[in-house]
């Protein structure tokens, strides 16, 4: 949460008081310049079964996929997605931490000191096929081995 | 997961989001759907790996679509990709059966994840109730 002036009665009587920006607004705007981001499928709060659940119950939450960490006027912002095939994954990540970095400092006013951004998953043209509407659709037969 | 690390945060691909555009980009050069198409990544010298596995089609040249997608992987990915093995699917039928199975299953789930919550609560409520059942019986003996 974001303070941004202290509360205060000015000697010409007009009623000052305190801006607060809460959590959820900053990651509300971090989400929506996100998802304008092109190559950018969905932001998601997980990958798999679980992360389709709790989109069902949160529904079109714009926060979701942000999680953001606020101290002394200075914003640490972590952002898990779903990329376009065949957008490059990196670029999608460095043009999404511009955007975001831009939408919150202009509209927020505070310093963002960093963006980690998580590529979860990568949506291919054959999921809408299939009839998906998840974008955490999964076709193929993976597996990993590290 | 791979790592890079930026001035303004660290960019992070998880080893699925690897998979699946090695699966897209592997499929594209095969001329095969993804979901006939299997991928496992490794990492045994700290270097990516994509073994690809697949029922190839005729007159394929192997090293010639292995260097196609390790330059595409690596484009796409950011990083050097270290080897791509194309290998002949000992069991294409039955894996892309599996693989069919399954991404029917979870399609049709994703649609509807309540529906899959909730036979999940009526199925253990089930198995709690045929298990109070069986221990009473037994105790009573």
């Amino acid at each position: 949460m974001v303070d941004t002036a202290p509360a205060t009665l000015d000697t010409s009587g007009t009623i000052t008081g305190t801006t607060v920006i809460t959590d959820g607004a900053i990651a509300k705007i971090v989400g929506i310049a996100a998802r304008e981001v092109s190559g950018v499928h969905t932001l998601t709060g997980g990958a798999g079964p679980l992360g389709v659940i709790r989109g069902a119950i949160v529904g079109g939450d714009l926060g979701q996929g942000v999680s953001i960490a606020v101290s002394d006027s200075q914003v640490a912002i972590e952002i898990s997605l779903v990329a376009d095939y065949p957008v490059p994954l990196h670029k999608v990540a460095a043009d999404v931490r511009a955007a975001v970095i831009a939408a919150v400092e202009s509209l927020v006013e505070v310093q963002v000191t960093e963006v980690n951004v998580t590529v979860k998953d990568v949506h291919l043209a054959s999921d809408d096929d299939t009839g998906s509407t998840d974008s955490t659709g999964s076709t193929g037969q993976a597996g990993v081995r590290e | 997961m791979i790592e890079h690390e930026t001035d303004l945060g660290t960019t992070r691909i998880s080893a699925r989001a690897l998979t699946r555009l090695a699966t897209a980009v592997a499929a594209s050069y095969l001329d095969l759907a993804p979901d006939k198409v299997g991928v496992t990544v490794a990492r045994p010298d700290g270097r990516i790996e994509f073994t690809v596995s697949a029922p190839l089609p005729a007159a394929t040249v192997i090293d010639r679509v292995q260097e196609q997608i390790r330059i595409d992987a690596s484009d796409l990915i950011g990083s050097s990709i270290g080897r791509v093995s194309v290998r002949e699917s000992s069991a294409p039928q039955a894996a892309a059966l599996a693989g069919t199975f399954l991404t029917q299953v979870r399609t049709h789930y994703r649609r509807d994840p309540v529906r899959l919550v909730g036979l999940l609560a009526v199925g253990l409520t089930s198995v709690g109730v045929l298990a109070g059942i069986l221990a009473r019986a037994i105790s009573r003996k």
